[in-house]
């Protein structure tokens, strides 16, 4: 197959981003405005733009690859506009999302209290019937009840009841016999079944996965419906594709089915977007941290070995995600943050944000809040009269006497307030950086970093100084990363199956069994997937969760597929030793090992191109400076346009560079130089 | 730097650390007490014994600032790689509480020089002693509660003192799990001692010494902006445990706070009872400052901040008065191993005094006990497991603005169950029902949270129940601002063809195969009128299952049409009808109290005159004299007879 031109957008709350990238490797990128009360009335706009500006040939057109991230699921969780989904349960269980985990998110606050529930008391029924925790049935599925619950929960106009049976994980019959009973009973209620999302252990995560899975798929079928027509008529004829969580692409027509793997996509896409990135400037197998600062948050993901880190502990809004998603962790530290004082005097950063109206004082729209932009700012990071993402020209009188107000409240100048403010911002991502490295059992000094989004190019090598990373990727179009992600996505899919034995219990043949059906449905996915597609390769990595028996926790397991093929209990038992010596520091030989569930990791891999970006435009003076003051220092710092490195040249700090869509500080002790990939990259000065 | 800066700068990074701290100790441990319900903490603390830093999204809150000196000053000499390992309230002089919870202490070394030490406890599930998981309501000696290990290197120098642990080990029911919890603090510990170091190589000994010192006085400055709020004065609460277990006279709790309007309280506990013969005596060491008798209003100081980095700044402005030998400041060796229910109804105590010092600030109290339950199968050996089969706590008090919390109460709202389909898969039990108590809040304008109901069928032969922490089987949480009192808890058991049985207080059960143990909590007292509650509100709990119909009608006049409510007949039913008071402790202890509350306050005076080891003999048989005159109440000359009498009886006895 020829090789195609790849597009990706991601759909924010203010811009919509598109990023096209040709076989040769150019790249370009577009923005258009979103249009929040119409989903995926932006990308077609953001389209049409696009074909305007490049005029692409009709062979090129028909062919294009592209791949969406979109906001639309979760906006309407946060907002509660989903579906109104009902839930079935097994007898005794009526209240699993009514008490969560029974914890609070706040238990030292008294106003603290868990998120509503996301199926109401009222919508919730109970089923008889038990499966036990081995998989056996210990009582037969009640049918009446069934039938009762069905009826009653579609009488109350639930668009889709919830299953979640107890153990389904292990053994979907009852599940799938609810399924049957209503179909039978000419009930039109549709189902959503707990053990087909995503079969794993935990009713209350479980069921909650199913229902988020639920409650926004009228919604996401509804917004992909529109979008696959509209792609259809500009004349894009292959079928469009959908980002999900876990940073790969997966067919539109196959994801409006499970749209809850999608949920985290647009961070997500800016993570992949990340390490697509730096595998483009040789920063190859990279361990990585990501750091994206806007306007309200500072987002950080990690990357292993030029893949992004996933996990299945990550959460939307209040609610835990159990599918493999790419974790990125929020802060409320972004340019919009506001400074106050604490009754102490203590300089506080956010979370509270200006937000995009007013936005900071020094947007000059008569507020006098002051926010972090403000402090960049007075710091002499920014400049006045320059423009961000496009919006109003930065004034610095209102920016001043913002932070005024706060200075004299202290006794200290203004200058100071402003260093103070991007001291604290500097320490909060700090924090927050090395709890999410600890999270992934890694260390801040083995990492390099890469930093996007309005203001993390600012930010940057001061967090990096914090932490101890050495060296900073920032890329081509710092601004488009999750468009960029989207584009360059491969097809990625996960699967779980339940084994919960033994591991010597399972006879060679059994272990080699389970596999192969594994396999099966891991090898039919990534045919329906990558149909049309010129994929360079597919390939399934296993894994396996494990314990000894008698544990109350699994560690995850790499295999390599020959011990499943071969039922090698030997070589996993082996493996899993190892693996479990890794994370706690001992392992037990002696002791019989469970397999609790085996996992299937699907890539298919799309050809990449190395990108380079299309030359920055932004016009800067070459050769002035600027006074910066900083960490209690005062320094002139040289001001440079991007565009003007593209030789290669190595610009020692201190030194802010300019571009369109971001500003980047290279302090004292750091230097900085475009690498081949048109990516900017910082170096600690030995 | 500026201080204004440095202190928010340096207690930021400090809290990376704690939090890198506890999702260590989450990732890497092994009991389903630890990764699942989260009964553990860590803290960073000073030389001295004050916690600097302390995680507050994972672990137990309850023990924020506990007073650590006894484990950082119990050696002269420390030297990097020691760790201390102690779990003996008596000779930590209060820092540890019960035997379950496994102190540790790593000092940490910064170019030679001692800058701090981490610490972290784990609660056991099991350290050997009378019932699985060790802790049983009628143990009456701390000897009966497990091993006791006074504070001792289980680490020099970084090698470990195997004998100490081989001890340990072979004196607990679960010593592999243990083990594997402890490494897990033990790498907490080590990547604590990492992370200082480098924040004192990147900033310098002398920054970091300072900035924690000003990070504490920081956050005791902003406590006491908050404290300074409480009008001066003095106000006064009493609550019971409603028998001590092995006999039906309740125990007696006391407090007077006194706001001194300089932002210190102090929490005088005079009058509260000697210590019992139950495991519900708080061992403080006669501690000026405690969290654990201050919690409440180490959580109301926390609610009332904007952005507080909570530490040891704060109990620095609470002051206790504790009685000695008293169930609030045992001495040794009483038994202590469910002191939380003490500690949670100290909480709820300190809510009742500021309820009434600044109105509208805090929640009504709530079912205020926590019964953990246990699966044993320790006596089938080495194959035999203990586990942790849920907390059951009782739903919280109404707030000044919002309903309660069903299912947990907020001394306790860090804990996490157990998933059915974890703990199913763990332990020999089949759970029938995990849910709410319909009917069982404390009605107010704002209501109270509801309470549980735990079904669990026993599925093998060997398994023994152990349930502790139960109280307010009679006396109810309280309501206040004119709201009521919540449901009671209770339990009973099922086998198949036989009559319910009453399991009543114990703590060890052991049940047939297939029985059915059913446990409930109470729900947590109202806030308000009920019958100024919005009739929607109550609609919807009608409507959720939650309320039955005759209660809406009864209890918050609400006139149901169909699932709406029936403005008119609602105004009707609640027309002129305005509920009394301000307190609503329930009909048993205000019983209880008519009859007994006068004769309480004069033995609770005449108390201290005695030897510390004949008090509860004394005021057992003050009772018992008193109720050979009849029901009560009783006059003044009656009891003053009565102790006279008791007084000549006990003279020269200790």
């Amino acid at each position: 197959m020829a090789a195609s031109c790849n597009l990706g957008t991601d759909v924010g709350g203010t811009f919509t981003d598109l990023a096209w990238c040709t076989p040769s490797g150019e790249l370009h990128c577009f923005k258009v405005p979103s249009t929040p009360s119409r989903p995926g009335q932006s990308i077609l706009e953001g389209v049409d733009e696009l074909f305007g500006a490049l005029t692409p040939d009709v062979a090129t057109w028909r062919n294009v690859h592209h791949t969406h991230s979109s906001t639309v699921a979760t906006n309407a969780l946060i907002e509660r506009r989903g579906a109104r989904i009902g839930l079935i349960t097994t007898a005794g269980f009526r209240d699993v999302f009514e008490l969560q985990r029974l914890a609070i998110p706040h238990p030292m606050r008294f106003d603290s209290r868990r998120p509503e529930p996301l199926v109401p008391r009222a919508l919730v029924r109970e089923v008889r019937g038990r499966i036990g925790p081995d998989g056996g049935e210990l009582e037969p599925l009640d049918e009446a009840d069934v039938v009762e619950a069905a009826r009653a929960l579609q009488d109350a106009g639930v668009d889709i009841a919830v299953v979640g049976l107890i153990h389904s994980y292990r053994n979907p019959a009852h599940e799938q016999q609810a399924r049957d009973i209503v179909a039978r009973h000419g009930l039109r209620l549709r189902l959503e079944l707990s053990s087909e999302i995503w079969p794993q252990a935990r009713e209350y995560e479980r069921s909650v996965l199913t229902a988020l899975n639920a409650s926004i798929r009228p919604i996401v079928e509804a917004y992909l419906d529109r979008l696959t027509a509209g792609l259809a008529e500009r004349g894009l004829a292959l079928p469009p594709r959908v980002a999900r969580s876990n940073g790969g692409a997966e067919l539109a027509t196959t994801l409006r089915g499970r749209p809850v793997v999608a949920l985290l996509s647009g961070p997500a896409a800016g993570v992949a977007g990340a390490a697509a990135t730096a595998e483009d400037a040789d920063w190859t197998a990279a361990d990585l941290m990501t750091l994206d600062v806007g306007g309200t948050s500072a987002d950080i993901g990690v990357i292993r070995a030029g893949r992004p880190v996933l996990s299945s502990e990550e959460q939307v809004g209040d609610f835990p995600v159990l599918v493999p998603t790419i974790a990125v962790s929020s802060i409320g530290a972004g340019g919009g943050s506001i400074i106050w004082l604490d009754p102490t005097g203590s300089l506080k950063v956010g979370p509270r944000s200006v937000g995009a109206d007013p936005g900071p004082a020094c947007y000059g729209t008569g507020s006098l809040i002051p926010a972090l932009t403000d402090a960049f700012l007075v710091a002499g990071l920014l400049e006045p009269g320059q423009r961000l993402g496009g919006k109003l020209a930065l004034r610095m009188a209102p920016a001043r006497a913002a932070l005024d107000a706060l200075a004299r409240q202290i006794g200290i100048g203004v200058e100071e307030v402003a260093d103070g403010a991007i001291r604290v911002a500097t320490a909060l991502m700090a924090a927050e950086a090395s709890r999410v490295l600890a999270r992934r059992g890694v260390d801040a000094p083995s990492f390099r970093m890469v930093a996007f989004g309005g203001a993390g190019p600012l930010m940057a090598a001061l967090l990096a100084d914090e932490i101890g990373i050495d060296a900073i990727l920032i890329p081509p179009v710092p601004g488009a990363l999750s468009a960029l992600g989207a584009a360059r996505a491969d097809i990625e899919g996960d699967l779980v199956q339940p084994v919960y034995r033994r591991l010597h219990d399972l006879s060679a043949d059994a272990l080699a069994q389970r596999f192969r059906a594994l396999a099966e449905q891991a090898q039919g996915w990534a045919a329906e997937q990558t149909a049309q597609l010129p994929v360079r390769a597919v390939r399934v990595e296993y894994a396996a969760d494990m314990r000894y028996e008698g544990q109350g926790y699994d560690v995850t397991v790499a295999f390599e597929t020959t011990w499943l093929e071969r039922g090698d209990a030997d070589a996993i038992a082996a493996a899993f030793h190892a693996a479990h010596r890794g994370v706690y520091g001992h392992a037990n030989e002696q002791a019989e090992v469970w397999l609790k569930e085996l996992r299937a990791h699907i890539v298919g891999e799309m050809p990449k191109a190395r990108v380079s970006a299309a030359p920055d435009d932004a016009a800067v003076r070459d050769a002035t400076t600027r006074p910066v003051r900083l960490f209690g220092r005062s320094f002139d710092a040289r001001v440079v346009g991007r565009a003007s490195l593209a030789d290669g040249r190595a610009l020692a700090g201190p030194a802010i560079v300019n571009q369109m869509d971001t500003t980047t500080l290279i302090p004292p002790g750091w230097s900085a130089r475009i690498v081949r990939s048109g990516a900017l990259v910082l170096e600690r000065t030995p | 730097m500026t201080d204004a800066v440095t202190t928010e700068v340096f207690a930021n990074l400090f809290k990376a650390i704690v939090d890198e701290m506890a999702w260590v100790v989450l990732r890497s441990s092994h009991t389903t007490f630890v990764k699942e319900t989260q009964d553990f903490a860590v803290a960073l603390v000073t030389e001295a014994g004050e916690t600097f830093a302390s995680p507050y999204g994972s672990g137990a809150t309850t023990m924020i600032g506990m007073p650590m000196h006894a484990g950082t000053r119990a050696f002269a000499e420390w030297e990097p790689g020691d760790v201390l390992v102690t779990n003996d309230p008596y000779s930590s002089g209060g820092m540890v509480m019960h035997l379950n919870d496994l102190y540790v202490f790593r000092p940490v070394f910064a170019d030679g020089q001692l800058l701090c030490f981490a610490w972290a406890f784990i609660h056991c599930t099991d350290v050997g002693g009378y019932a699985p998981g060790s802790i049983d309501m009628q143990n009456g000696e701390v000897f009966q509660e497990g091993l006791r290990l006074r504070p001792v290197k289980l680490f020099r120098g970084g090698a470990i003192n195997q004998e100490v642990w081989d001890i340990f080990a072979d004196n607990c029911r679960i010593p592999a799990l243990n083990w594997g919890d402890l490494t897990a603090c033990l790498a907490a510990l080590a990547k604590a001692e990492q992370r200082m170091q480098r924040l004192a190589q990147r900033y310098g000994i002398a920054a970091v010494r300072g900035a924690i010192t000003a990070t504490i006085d920081r956050t005791e400055r902003i406590a006491r902006d908050v404290l300074r709020r409480i009008p001066a004065g003095e106000y006064r609460f009493v609550d019971y445990f409603e028998d001590d277990y092995i006999s039906d006279l309740p125990v007696r709790l006391a407090l007077k706070l006194t706001a001194r309007g300089d932002g210190t309280v102090e929490l005088d506990f005079s009058g509260s009872d000697p210590q019992v013969r139950a495991a519900l005596n708080l061992p403080t060491g006669s501690m000026r400052h405690h969290p654990f008798l201050s919690f409440g209003l180490t959580s109301f100081v926390v609610t009332q901040s904007e952005a507080i980095h909570i530490n040891a700044g704060i109990i620095r402005c609470i002051d206790l008065v504790l009685p000695e030998a008293s169930v609030v400041n045992s001495r040794f060796p009483a038994s202590c191993g469910m002191r939380i229910t003490t500690a949670m109804r100290i909480h709820d105590m300190v809510l009742g005094v500021l309820a009434q010092a600044l109105p509208g600030t805090v929640p009504a109290g709530g079912g205020n006990t926590l019964v953990i339950t246990y699966i044993s199968t320790s006596e089938l050996g080495t194959q035999g497991r203990v586990v942790v089969a849920n907390p059951v706590p009782a739903g919280s008090g109404g707030g000044p603005d919002r309903d309660g919390i069903s299912g947990t109460d907020f001394s306790v709202a860090f804990l996490r169950n157990v998933p059915v389909e974890v703990l199913e898969s763990e332990a020999p039990v089949l759970v029938r029902r995990f849910g709410l108590l319909p009917d069982s809040e404390g009605p107010g304008r704002y209501r109270g949270g509801f309470g549980l109901q735990y079904e669990l069928e026993i599925r093998h032969p060997s398994a023994v129940v152990v349930m502790r922490g139960k109280d307010r089987h009679r006396f109810s949480s309280w309501g206040v601002a004119g709201g009521r009192a919540g449901a009671v808890n209770g339990n009973d058991s099922l086998v198949p063809g036989m009559p319910k049985r009453d399991i009543g207080k114990r703590t060890v059960y052991r049940p047939e195969l297939h029985e059915v143990i059913r446990l409930w909590s109470g729900g947590g007292g109202g806030y308000g009128d009920p019958f100024t509650r919005d009739p929607a509100a109550v609609a919807r709990d009608v409507a959720a299952g939650l309320v039955s119909r005759e209660r809406a009608r009864a209890v918050y006049g609400v006139a149901l049409d169909g699932d709406d409510a029936d403005m008119a007949a609602t105004e009707q039913l609640r027309n002129g009808q305005r509920a009394a008071g301000d307190f609503d402790f329930g009909e048993a202890r205000s019983e209880w109290e008519r009859a007994h509350g006068a004769a309480a306050e004069r033995i609770a005076a005449w108390l201290p005159s005695l030897p510390v080891g004949v008090r509860r003999y004394a005021q057992a048989h003050a009772y018992q004299r008193l109720r050979a005159n009849g029901p009560g109440p009783y006059q003044v000359n009656e009891i003053t007879a009565a102790l006279e009498a008791i007084g000549s009886e006990l003279k020269g006895r200790e």
